[in-house]
């Protein structure tokens, strides 16, 4: 087996894949040889531009896809076999991009129960799983709805419960708000920021809202189908110029805060306050 | 425009029969509708009648609903009483004009027929009114359940009425937007003859079939990052138990049978 | 004053004729000129969907009127069918609607309905193709090969090939990438302004109005709320935020700033412009 710490949940190792795998041709590779880890209880953020691989890097992390070369381990089961690929969605969940693709059932606690019962689950405690994801995100009151009548915050927010239902430690977003408004955005980031903080699971995120990976504890850059950055948020987001010349944005804050000379690490509009507002009451 | 369809909406509740077991539902409905079948005379259809209005109140979904799910079918309501009216000979002639006849069978079967028809589309809005789309695919899954032994895997086709029943409203609103989308680009889809008219569904009919492929493709993944495998032994949150109240379902019927029987014995025959 | 298109006192509600009609759109009336650039900001529900359907009449108004070139659009089935070729609008996720089997054909659909000659259809795929930064070897491809990105900018097209006297768009750059974002929003500038057709972009997001908009239309519970030049619609900050719609960052820490006691205008809305009036503060010791 590989070399794995305790805290590592995800593992890549030497990963490349291809969609048509029979010509192993390097020039149809969206992946390249991709090392990375994940560590239990991180909020990973993965950003680039659309093509760069992400989606497909998401697809890895729960055993959707097969890498042509190399290993994905989750919690030391390698992906590839058809038992592997089974367990390894019981550690891994995940929340695609729209979520009218995603929901199963016609109400909403039947559809949080539809992956506990995959697993073959006692029924009482489906019944408490499901509750209990429910009120998680937030969506318990609506139990009963059908879900073609809630928002699209709301029914991102069930497929997270859905995930939650099967007790995975780790959920995967595939760009889950890039279909919604920014009051959807708002409540889906705030689920995602419950789930890091208070349960404990391991989030890895794929967007391209930079204001949403500086967030992050850590932010991935992704291009051409290799890994260019991998570091903290302030750390990455102060590399404006690589960033744009990969065809990707800095937030507005931290472009506003280096024009000002407070240096490039600022992130949030909180940062921002916390920095200005002793000046600003020093000076005035 | 998504709240107009009325066709298998269940309305929430906590009825009799909202809580009943959607199998005894199940074989209640298709027992019923034999009934409606077998009656003969006006006496075992009155009968029939006074138990599905029984039944409404039992449900607790009010009248005026349940006359809506009728309007659908009006016009095959109004057909059928045309139709029988004018082309059912036999009996006194009530009423005749340029070589159309109305006779007294005309009328009596037309009256019959319409009931009937009445009665059939009632009791069975009542089963979806009073069961989620889930619960009755549950229960049809369950009732089917020794077909496994031939080797049918039941549980996929169940999955696939789930899907289907759920992506209803989804592929509504869809091609809602893409007729839209085309009205907006000039497309006609009111004027010019069969083959132009036909011609112009193809700018819809396109764009909705890629976008269902795709939906396919997202949900499978979708369904196995949830682990769904299609054969595995599946557990269900909802239980389904025979209870005392769904054995009053049967004894309904059993009577309503027996009242049919001595019925039609003892009264002469519409038909 | 004759505005190329008004309307005028517009109700529309979904639940035409029953007792509790909520209303999409209540009593709006709006006017637009030849060559003007708007933004409309709303959220989900706010009615500025509902608002657009009006505009080439895909939905009739349950009162009032819409005067598109003179011309009331309802007042008969050729006017009704011919305003869609004045006001073209291109829907949220546009590439959705694409069915041809070439980009040629796809963008062809639109001029084809015109009853144009070929020569014509021609001359208006090509030029559309150019404002969209279609090659010419795309359009002989088909529309499903294409990616996300480019698919769009095809849809885009396909409208913009009716010619018409005002393009509607409703969220163009939802679901792109940061660089797919900015080069479509380049190239609805530069076709705003080449051809002098008037655009409105209907979005939530505020800094992609504020990039491109020279007026913004704010609408909020079936109402106009707002109809301003873009450099007026900031001072009003406090009410778009409390509205929900949300404000640029450096709008908001602005506005928290102000709230703290700083003095500070709340009328800012790119980052450039707010370290210009924070600079002097800073350094001034």
């Amino acid at each position: 087996m590989s070399d794995l710490s305790n805290d590592t949940i995800i593992e890549f190792e030497n990963v490349s894949f291809s969609y048509n795998s029979d010509n192993n041709a390097k020039d149809n590779e969206v992946l390249h040889n991709i090392n990375l880890s994940f560590k239990k209880g991180e909020l990973v953020a993965v950003v680039g531009r659309n093509g760069s691989g992400k989606s497909t890097l998401a697809k890895l992390c729960n055993a959707l896809y097969e890498p042509n070369n190399g290993r994905v381990i989750v919690n030391g089961i390698v992906s590839g076999t058809e038992k592997n690929d089974e367990e390894i969605r019981k550690h891994v969940g995940m929340v695609f991009q729209n979520p009218d693709n995603q929901i199963v059932a016609t109400i909403v606690e039947d559809d949080v129960a539809f992956g506990p019962e995959n697993l073959g689950i006692d029924p009482l405690e489906i019944r408490q799983r499901v509750d209990d994801a429910l009120k998680k995100v937030g969506m318990y009151e609506y139990r009963l709805e059908q879900p073609f009548k809630l928002s699209g915050g709301q029914k991102q927010r069930v497929a997270i419960a859905g995930a939650i239902a099967m007790r995975t430690e780790c959920i995967v977003f595939d760009e889950p708000t890039a279909m919604l408004d920014p009051l959807g955005r708002k409540e889906v980031l705030s689920a995602v920021r419950t789930l890091v903080d208070e349960y404990g699971i391991t989030v890895i995120l794929i967007t391209h809202f930079m204001e949403e990976a500086a967030q992050a504890d850590r932010v991935i850059v992704l291009n051409e189908g290799c890994v260019i950055l991998d570091n903290t948020p302030e750390k990455v987001f102060s590399k404006s110029d690589l960033l744009n010349s990969i065809g990707l944005d800095i937030p507005q804050i931290t472009k506003f805060c280096a024009l000002l000379g407070l240096g490039n690490s600022v992130l949030t509009v909180d940062q921002a306050y916390d920095l200005l507002i002793p000046v600003l009451e020093k000076n005035s | 425009m998504i709240n107009n369809i009325t066709f298998g909406q269940y309305i929430p509740g906590n009825s009799f029969f909202h809580k009943c077991d959607p199998r005894s539902k199940l074989i209640g409905v298709f027992w019923y509708v034999v009934l409606i079948f077998l009656c003969k005379s006006f006496f075992s259809l009155a009968l029939v009648s006074a138990f599905t209005l029984i039944s409404v109140i039992f449900s607790g979904v009010n009248l005026k609903t349940v006359l809506k799910s009728l309007k659908p079918v009006l016009i095959i309501l109004i057909f059928t009483a045309i139709v029988n009216l004018f082309y059912t000979s036999g009996g006194e002639i009530i009423f005749a004009i340029r070589g159309f006849k109305i006779t007294e069978k005309g009328v009596n079967t037309a009256v019959f027929t319409v009931l009937r028809i009445i009665n059939l589309v009632v009791v069975s809005s009542l089963l979806t009114y009073t069961t989620t789309p889930t619960m009755l695919t549950d229960g049809i899954e369950r009732l089917l359940h020794p077909l496994t032994y031939l080797h049918i895997n039941v549980g996929s086709l169940a999955m696939m009425m789930t899907l289907a029943l759920r992506f209803i409203p989804t592929l509504i609103e869809e091609i809602q937007r893409i007729i839209n989308a085309q009205k907006s680009r000039g497309a006609d889809f009111e004027n010019g003859g069969i083959v132009s008219r036909a011609k112009a569904l193809v700018p819809i009919f396109v764009p909705l079939i890629i976008s269902s492929f795709r939906r396919a493709y997202e949900l499978a993944f979708a369904m196995t990052a949830r682990c769904y495998t299609g054969g595995n032994e599946r557990t269900r949150m909802k239980q389904m138990k025979i209870k005392v109240r769904d054995i009053f379902v049967f004894v309904y019927c059993v009577v309503l049978t027996s009242g049919i029987i001595v019925l039609n014995r003892l009264f002469e025959a519409v038909l | 004053m004759n505005h190329f298109v008004e309307l005028k006192d517009i109700s529309y509600s979904y639940t035409q004729g029953s007792k509790n009609r909520v209303f999409a759109v209540k009593d709006v009336n709006f006017n637009l000129n030849k060559g003007e650039i708007v933004g409309i900001i709303g959220h989900t529900g706010s009615g500025k969907s509902t608002l657009i359907s009006v505009f080439n009449g895909l939905l009739k108004p349950a009162s009032g009127s819409v005067f598109v070139d003179g011309q009331d659009i309802f007042q008969d089935k050729k006017t009704l069918y011919n305003v869609k070729f004045k006001v073209g609008i291109c829907f949220q996720y546009p590439e959705y609607q694409l069915f041809e089997e070439t980009v040629f054909k796809d963008i062809a659909f639109g001029p084809k309905n015109m009853k144009l000659t070929s020569d014509e259809v021609k001359q208006r795929v090509i030029s559309a193709a150019r404002y969209c930064d279609i090659s010419e070897e795309m359009l002989n491809k088909s529309p499903f090969e294409l990616s996300g990105g480019e698919k769009r900018r095809v849809a885009v097209a396909g409208v913009m090939a009716m010619n018409p006297d005002i393009l509607i768009l409703d969220e163009p750059a939802a679901g792109l990438d940061p660089a797919g974002r900015t080069k479509l929003i380049g190239l609805i500038r530069d076709y705003n302004r080449t051809t002098g057709s008037a655009v409105i972009i209907v979005s939530h997001n505020m800094e992609e109005v504020c990039s491109l908009c020279e007026r913004v239309v704010v609408v909020n519970k079936s109402k106009i709320v707002l109809d301003s030049a873009l450099d007026d619609v900031f001072s009003h900050s406090e009410m778009l935020s409390s509205i929900g719609l949300d404000v640029p960052d450096v709008t908001k820490l602005f506005l928290k700033l102000k709230a703290a006691g700083v003095d500070l205008p709340t009328d800012v809305y790119t980052p450039e412009q707010a370290a210009e009036i924070l600079k002097p503060l800073i350094n001034r010791r």
